[in-house]
């Protein structure tokens, strides 16, 4: 091999630590698009894939019983592909043992073999379930904690305990997931239904549409032309209709929005990784000029030199690929683990995509050659003069000239060493622009996450907030009021009740086509169990009676509404208009809309009876107000008073909580992300600065600075840049966070209450001292062992 | 010492210039500008140098010396006036062509002997015949060896010139600028950094390359040196000032 390669080689074994901080700085990049990119497009491929394959309804009808006639008239119409009949109960289920209740949504399919919409994904050992045995969807495992072989005591309607054995599990893709419906999903036969007190019908039509309908809109005028032509007119009754996105799976939008944000983190990553390399890059041209101007004076020409350097950075690029490849595939799998668990998507490819791995080496390789050509081009093109005589002050190593250099010179009363330390730092200008970009960016956007993480927190809180008691409880059945509330008050620990009036509506738009499920409460307007934030026009009067209160729910969902406006609800078999007086901020739980409970009771002719019970209780800790709930349920339970669902507010937060912690997951793993790209920046700079600073070392040595001296000057100067990006961070936090929030929101079509997070800025601020000390002390430890000697005659 | 073959038949011998002298400079001069400082560091400097002459500047620091050398190697560049180098108007190369040209007609010896450390001592002798593509890559390391024999550093080809002392590695610094068999070779202070009898026996190696027929430019403090070769140029505030003729003279005006 010729010198000049060899020289190319050794110089990488030579210098190791810096070959280690080019290769980390590249690696960290490559890493970051591997997880974002690499991980969002395995998730997405497989949602993509397996979507269209699971023959996924496009529009669900909830109805009183009917038989396969109907099925077949549904499936004669233009625009439907298949239609299907199941059985759909919402009932309760324990373990063996286990004392509490918890809610299982079960579903019955008459022939497993043949279902047309909606297919099921499962193992090729794992039977269909035949009597008196059930199947556990994929997602459900953990809530409902059965195994194979396992029982679950199911109580059915009749409120007999039913015994089903588990046989396996089974993916549903477009079931919804414990973490969102606080419920299991498991699937039995029809066979098993009479056991379970429900009789052995279809309540639940499922209808696959025809790729022809394009719109939201298109599926909704076809469920309002099945409801209206075909499903009423053969006497079955529609109770809700539920027609979805064509084409997409309910997590589908907000899975992409939100994973907008992950290549965006990636992106940024990958361009801070960039400036590392410019940085290392031109560092090293810097430390190599006295090399170069010798080559070129022994005949080397420019574009020998320019190929040996871009070979160097070639060679770096590789090794950063050869890196980051294997540890970017491990994360990104752990990733898309993690992801699909929580999105119950079913992986089974796990490859990264041509595309994404192409990206990846072309950036390993590319970027680098990129980032480095500035300061090779600019390195090759000084004189042989400069490189040979004037090498110590190229590159910007020139202090006195500008304003800084001038502020800094007339600050007056410093120790000298700190003095040294704030006009080393400033000494090599573009290099300290380009480190100060890097980490002032990952600062920014880590105290921007931390922001949004706290954002989350407020909005789970403000939820809560909208809340003001502890638990609520329904019951099976009406009851009057006074008597309800009466009972409850009987318990101890129970500081207040009042009975409310809910149901579901949906909204019967002027077009014939009706909405989706809206939550309709009545409740006292005077209410303090209620704590709305009113945005727009006013609260309940108690003298009103068809006004109605909508939430950003509801505008959201159906968005010609407005305050001053009238909306007709279906409630049960009443149709009504409303006057819409006020619009609040909603919860994660949907459209909901609140009405004067008189009011509603003399609509629905209820008479004063309810069968929804807040609660509001001495102790507010999860435990606590659970014993009170636990309570509250038995009591009623021993006076006759069927109780259907109990639930805390507390646990309503927790769960809220959970369904955003994958939102948080993402958020933490780019904050690290970000965090390892701003140390390894500061290491960088620092160590190339001590390795530039040899002469001055030996000089400090010779005018008799000690080891302690000299750590003083080096840490200083890393604390003092790890300030500066600090601050500069927090200044650019605000709009970024903004922005991500807002980002966040339109991705997840919820509006998150911003607040910015102080724990994040100061986080950060811990953070920066203490990387900016480690990163330093390597270097100044170094420098501390150098000699005059070896310190004079460096070159 | 045997000094190296010519294997291309243009080596030591090659000599032609304008009026008969290899290297001429006429009317150089050269003036850095820093902010508002301006120096001139040449003032009219004019050279003739002849084929196999042996001429050493002499001056104190910060005189021009190195400057009108580095005029001469096209390290750098004048301000006004002409320099002549066998055919070559060096001062009107580009970086490219000047890379080129240099690499096959200067050899270039500094005080610090500038070897590349992660190269071997073989390795920094075939360097400049691979940027300069002389010799076919086969035959280099045989010609390394030949040209460090000739300056007795062949059993060291192998180390890193970390390993050898100040005067080994001087001599390694001329077998480099040995290594492309240029006419001329051109060091600045070869001998400022070593004792006086490593000194001597580096001295001793130009003398031989003389001998042998190259041309040297030489800068040197060494007053006892000065004797011994063929011209002495002294230089002051960036003129020839004086100039002390010992053995012949290498031009005939």
């Amino acid at each position: 091999m010729p010198p000049r390669w060899r020289k190319v080689f050794r110089d990488l074994t030579a210098h190791k630590v810096r070959t280690l901080l080019v290769t980390l700085s590249i690696a960290v990049g490559i890493f970051a698009a591997a997880v974002m990119l690499g991980g969002r497009a395995v998730l997405l491929r497989s949602l993509e894939t397996s979507f269209p394959a699971s023959d996924p309804s496009g529009i669900t009808f909830y109805t009183m019983p009917f038989d396969n006639l109907l099925v077949k008239a549904v499936e004669r119409h233009a625009d439907v592909v298949a239609a299907e009949g199941r059985h759909q109960a919402q009932l309760k289920f324990r373990l063996a043992g286990e004392r509490e209740w918890r809610n299982v949504s079960l579903t019955a399919i008459e022939d497993f073999d043949h279902v047309k919409v909606g297919k099921l994904d499962r193992d090729p050992n794992t039977p269909w379930p035949k009597r008196g045995e059930v199947l556990i969807e994929r997602a459900s495992r953990e809530f409902i904690g059965a195994q194979p072989g396992d029982e679950i005591e199911v109580k059915s309607s009749g409120d007999k305990t039913v015994r089903l054995r588990v046989i396996g599990f089974v993916h549903d893709l477009n079931a919804m997931t414990p973490l969102m419906s606080i419920s299991g999903v498991a699937y039995v036969g029809y066979d098993s239904l009479n056991a379970l007190g429900e009789a052995p019908y279809s309540n639940d039509l499922q209808v696959a549409v025809s790729p022809r309908l394009r719109t939201e809109s298109d599926v909704s005028r076809l469920a309002a032309a099945l409801r209206d032509d075909v499903i009423e007119q053969h006497g079955v009754k529609v109770l809700s209709t539920l027609p979805h996105k064509p084409g997409k799976h309910y997590l589908g939008d907000i899975f992409k929005g939100v994973s907008l944000l992950l290549v965006a983190v990636g992106v940024l990553t990958l361009l801070l990784s960039g400036f590392l390399v410019v940085n290392t890059v031109s560092s090293l041209v810097t430390q190599q000029l006295r090399q170069i101007g010798v080559m070129k004076a022994v005949g080397a020409r420019p574009r020998q030199l320019v190929g040996m350097y871009f070979a160097m950075v070639l060679l770096y690029g590789i090794l950063g690929v050869v890196l980051a490849i294997p540890l970017g595939a491990w994360a990104q799998n752990a990733f898309v683990d993690y992801g699909s668990s929580k999105l119950n998507f079913l992986i089974r490819d796990y490859s990264t995509p041509m595309p994404i791995l192409a990206l990846e080496i072309g950036v390993g390789i590319f970027v680098p050659l990129v980032a480095a050509a500035v300061p090779v081009l600019s390195g090759m093109r000084i004189s042989v003069r400069q490189a040979l005589y004037d090498s110590n002050n190229i590159a910007g190593a020139e202090f006195g000239h500008g304003i800084i250099d001038r502020i800094l010179g007339s600050l007056k009363g410093l120790p000298r060493p700190i003095a040294l330390s704030l006009r080393n730092t400033f000494l090599r200008k573009g290099r300290l622009a380009l480190t100060l970009i890097t980490l002032t960016l990952a600062a920014g956007v880590f105290m921007a996450v931390a922001s949004v993480n706290t954002s989350i927190d407020a909005t789970v809180n403000r939820v809560a907030a909208h809340r003001p008691y502890d638990l609520w409880v329904n019951l099976q059945d009406s009851k009057p009021r006074a008597l309800l509330e009466r009972e409850t008050l009987a318990v101890r620990g129970v500081t207040g009740a009042e009975t409310w009036q809910e149901r579901a509506a949906t909204r019967q738009r002027p077009d014939g086509t009706e909405s989706t499920m809206i939550d309709v409460v009545g409740q006292p307007p005077s209410s303090d169990f209620f704590s709305p934030e009113l945005l727009d026009g006013r609260w309940l009067r108690p003298d009103d009676t068809n006004a109605i209160v909508m939430d950003t729910g509801m505008t959201r969902a159906e968005p010609d509404l407005k305050v001053g406006g009238t909306i007709r609800l279906k409630i049960g078999e009443v149709e009504k208009d409303w006057r819409i007086v006020g619009l609040i901020r909603g919860d994660f739980m949907g459209a909901s809309a609140r009405v004067s409970r008189d009011y509603l009771d003399k609509v629905l002719n209820t008479r004063g009876a309810g069968k929804t019970i807040v609660v509001r209780t001495g102790v507010h800790d999860t435990a606590g107000t659970k014993a009170v709930a636990d309570q509250v349920s038995d009591h009623l339970e021993k006076k006759g008073l069927k109780v259907t669902e109990t639930e805390t507010v507390r646990h309503l937060m927790d769960t809220i909580a959970g369904s955003l912690s994958i939102l948080v997951v993402f958020l933490v793993i780019m904050a690290a992300l970000l965090a390892a790209v701003g140390g390894i920046g500061l290491s960088g700079t620092m160590s190339i600065n001590v390795m530039e600073s040899t002469r001055e070392i030996g000089v400090m040595r010779a005018i008799g600075a000690s080891n302690g001296s000299l750590y003083q000057v080096f840490i200083t100067e890393g604390v003092v840049v790890g300030l500066i990006s600090w601050f500069l961070g927090a200044l650019i936090a605000i709009p970024l966070a903004m922005g991500l929030t807002a980002a966040l929101q339109a991705a997840i079509s919820f509006p998150l209450t911003f607040a910015f997070s102080p724990g994040g800025v100061l986080a950060w601020l811990v953070f920066v001292i203490v990387i900016s000390v480690w990163a330093s002390l390597l270097p100044a430890y170094r420098a501390a062992r150098v000699s005059v000697a070896e310190a004079i005659a460096y070159e | 010492m045997r000094p190296p073959k010519d294997e291309r038949g243009n080596g030591s011998s090659r000599a032609s210039a304008s009026n008969g002298s290899l290297i001429h400079l006429e009317r150089v001069e050269k003036v850095y500008e820093t902010g508002a400082l301006r120096f001139r560091a040449l003032k009219g400097i004019d050279l003739e140098m002849g084929a196999g002459e042996f001429v050493g500047l002499i001056g104190k620091s910060g005189s021009g010396k190195t400057t009108l050398v580095n005029m001469v190697t096209g390290i750098d560049r004048p301000t006004a006036g002409e320099v002549l180098v066998g055919d070559t108007a060096v001062h009107t190369l580009s970086e490219n062509q000047m890379a080129i040209w240099r690499g096959r007609a200067l050899g270039v010896v500094f005080q610090f002997f500038q070897l590349l450390p992660t190269l071997t001592v073989a390795e920094n002798v075939m360097l400049p015949m691979d940027f300069c593509n002389v010799y076919a890559p086969r035959e280099r390391y045989g010609k390394a060896l030949e040209i460090l024999a000739s300056v007795d550093m062949a059993d060291q080809a192998g180390k890193l010139p970390a390993a050898l002392s100040g005067g080994q590695q001087q001599r390694v610094a001329i077998a480099r600028a040995l290594a492309n068999d240029p006419p001329i070779i051109v060091a600045d202070e070869p001998t400022g950094n070593l004792d006086s009898k490593t000194a001597e026996q580096v001295f001793e190696l130009f003398e031989d390359l003389v001998a042998a027929g190259k041309t040297i430019l030489m800068v040197t403090h060494d007053s006892d040196l000065i004797k011994r070769v063929h011209r002495a140029l002294l230089v002051a505030d960036g003129e020839i000032v004086d100039e002390i003729r010992n053995r012949r003279p290498s031009i005939e005006r």
